[in-house]
C-alpha cells in the first residue's frame, strides 16, 4: 500500500498543513491587528511566507502519483464533474492567491480581505480533496468521515504549523498578553478540530459495520491489523495538542516566551499522529468489487 | 443506434476462458492485466456443493462513475451507442477511474503509466463485426447488442451474488444466473 499511495499521503498531509497554517496565521493577524498592528505583522509574515513553498512542495508530491506526470495539465479538463479537476484548480488558485497575499502583507499591516479570500479558496481545496475520496467506491472513504477527518486534520495541522512558525520568529522574545491570548485561541481551534473526528469515530465504525462486505472488511482491518496504529495515532495527537495548549496557557500566565524545544516536541507528536492516521486511512480502504 | 450492452448466460458457460484470452489477445494485454475476466465462485458442502462462473468486462454503464471522476475526460460515453470510450492520449495515469468503478474495470497499466479498459472492440463494432470475446465463445454464452432488445429477450438481471449493487452505476449487462447466484 505504502509504495503505491505515498505521494498522495504526502500531498494531502502537506497541503492540509499549508492551508491550515495559512488560515490560522490570518486569524492571528486579524485578531491582533486592532490591538497591536506591528506584532500582528512581525509575528505572522514569516509563517505566511513559508506556506507557499510548502504548498508547492505538496503539489510536486502529487505529480509522483501520476503515471504520466507530463500530462498533469490535462487534469483540469473535466471541471464539470471531476473533483480531482476541481482539487487541482483550487489548489493552484490557493497558491496564486497566496503569492498576492504574501506580497500585500509585506507592504502593509492592515487589509485582511485578501487573506480571507485565499483562506476560503484553501477550504474549497480541502472540500474538493475530501470529495475525491467520498466519490470513490471504497466504503471506508465514501463516507462523511472523510470530510470530518480532512477538515479536522487541516485545523489540527494548521494549529501546530502556525504556532511552530510564530515560535520560530518569536524565539527569545517576551510576548504581550494580547499575543498570548490569541495563541491560546489557536490552540483551542486545534483541540476542537481534534476532538470532533474522535467523537465521530464510533459513528464511522457503526456505519462500516452495518454496510456491505467491503465496508465490513474495512472495519475489520481498522479494529484488527490497524488497531494498534490507530491507538498510537490518537495517543500522539491528543498528547501533542494537550501539551501545546498547556504550554501556551502556562506561558501566558508566566514569562510569556515560547520555549522552542517543548513546542517542537508537541508539534512533532501532532505531525506523527496525523501521519499515522493518514496511513491507516489509505491502508484500510477496501474496494467493493467482483468476488 | 441505441445503447449497447452484454448478455451472459451463466448456465451454459463452461469457464473455458476463451473470451478472456480473445480479449487479452485483441487488446495486446500483458500478463496479469485483464479487460474481460472469468470468475469462478464456489461454496456449499458435501453433498450439496455448488459452483458458478461469471464472465465480466466493462458494462458501459448508464451512470458510469469512471467518466464522472476522470479528471481529463479520457473516459467518455460515445453518443451514438453509449460505449464508454477510453482515449489513451488524454489519460495521465491518475488511477481515479480504478477507484470509481464498482466492477474493478479500468486497469492501471504500470508499463504505460496509463489506464485501459474494454472499449467494446469499437473498431470491430464500427466495421459491423462482433466483439472479439463474443465471437470467440463456442457456447454462445456471451452476446452483445441493443440492451433493450437483450433485456426483452433474456430479462434484466444485473444483480447476482458476488456483484456490487447495480444501482451504483446502472450497468448495461443482463445475466442468466444459476439459482445459487441469484440474490
Ligand atoms: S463498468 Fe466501470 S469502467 Fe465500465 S462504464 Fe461502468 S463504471 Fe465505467
Ligand atoms: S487514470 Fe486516466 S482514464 Fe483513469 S481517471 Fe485518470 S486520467 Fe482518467
Ligand atoms: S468487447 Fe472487446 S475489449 Fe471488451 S471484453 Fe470483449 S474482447 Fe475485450
Amino acid at each position: 500500500m505504502f509504495a503505491e499511495e505515498w505521494p498522495l499521503m504526502m500531498f494531502t498531509l502537506i497541503s492540509q498543513l499549508a492551508i491550515g497554517s495559512f488560515i490560522l496565521l490570518v486569524l492571528v493577524r486579524s485578531l491582533l491587528a486592532p490591538k497591536d498592528a506591528l506584532a500582528a505583522r512581525n509575528l505572522t509574515n514569516f509563517g505566511i511566507g513559508a506556506v507557499g513553498p510548502l504548498m508547492a512542495l505538496a503539489l510536486i508530491f502529487s505529480l509522483f502519483h501520476l503515471g504520466t506526470p507530463f500530462g498533469a495539465y490535462r487534469s483540469l479538463l473535466n471541471l464539470g464533474s471531476s473533483w480531482l479537476s476541481r482539487e487541482i484548480l483550487t489548489a493552484g488558485g490557493f497558491l496564486v492567491l497566496w503569492f498576492f497575499t504574501y506580497k500585500a502583507y509585506q507592504k502593509e499591516s492592515s487589509g485582511n480581505s485578501l487573506g480571507w479570500l485565499t483562506s476560503f479558496v484553501g477550504l474549497l481545496t480541502i472540500l474538493s480533496m475530501a470529495s475525491i475520496y467520498s466519490n470513490s467506491i471504497r466504503p471506508a472513504w465514501s463516507n462523511a468521515h472523510t470530510y470530518i477527518a480532512f477538515f479536522g486534520a487541516t485545523f489540527v495541522l494548521g494549529c501546530a504549523g502556525a504556532i511552530a512558525l510564530i515560535g520560530h520568529i518569536a524565539k527569545g522574545q517576551t510576548l504581550s498578553s494580547e499575543v498570548m491570548a490569541v495563541l491560546k485561541k489557536v490552540c483551542y481551534v486545534g483541540a476542537v478540530a481534534l476532538i470532533i473526528p474522535l467523537i465521530y469515530l464510533p459513528v464511522f465504525f457503526g456505519n462500516l459495520n452495518s454496510g456491505d462486505p467491503a465496508a465490513q472488511a474495512s472495519s475489520m482491518l481498522l479494529t484488527g491489523s490497524y488497531l494498534i496504529p490507530l491507538i498510537i495515532r490518537w495517543a500522539f495527537s491528543l498528547v501533542g495538542v494537550i501539551m501545546l495548549t498547556n504550554l501556551i496557557s502556562k506561558q501566558s500566565k508566566g514569562v510569556k516566551t515560547l520555549p522552542a524545544n517543548s513546542i517542537l516536541l508537541a508539534v512533532a507528536l501532532i505531525l506523527v499522529g496525523e501521519f499515522i492516521g493518514r496511513y491507516v486511512f489509505y491502508a484500510s480502504a477496501v474496494s467493493i468489487m467482483v468476488g | 443506434m441505441a445503447q449497447l450492452g452484454f448478455y451472459y448466460d451463466m448456465t451454459i458457460c463452461t469457464s473455458c476462458k476463451v473470451c478472456q484470452i480473445a480479449c487479452s489477445d485483441k487488446n495486446d494485454l500483458e500478463v496479469g492485466t485483464l479487460f474481460r475476466k472469468v470468475y469462478n465462485f464456489e461454496g456449499g458442502e458435501f453433498p450439496n456443493p455448488w459452483a458458478y462462473n461469471l464472465s465480466i468486462a466493462c458494462n458501459h454503464c448508464a451512470e458510469p462513475k469512471c467518466t464522472k471522476n476522470c479528471p481529463t475526460g479520457a473516459l467518455y460515453k460515445r453518443e451514438k451507442d453509449g460505449i464508454v470510450m477510453f482515449d489513451e492520449g488524454k489519460c495521465i495515469g491518475c488511477k481515479m477511474c480504478t477507484w470509481s468503478c464498482p466492477y474493478g474495470q479500468p486497469k492501471y497499466i504500470e508499463s504505460k503509466g496509463k489506464s485501459g479498459k474494454c472499449n467494446f472492440c469499437v473498431d470491430l463494432i464500427d466495421a459491423g463485426e462482433e466483439p472479439a470475446c463474443v465471437a470467440a465463445c463456442q457456447m454462445r454464452a456471451l452476446e452483445f447488442g441493443d440492451i433493450e432488445e437483450l433485456r426483452k429477450k433474456y430479462g434484466s438481471t444485473a444483480d447476482i451474488k458476488g456483484l456490487p449493487d447495480s444501482g451504483i452505476t446502472k450497468p448495461h449487462l443482463t445475466i442468466h444466473p444459476n439459482k445459487e447466484a441469484m440474490k
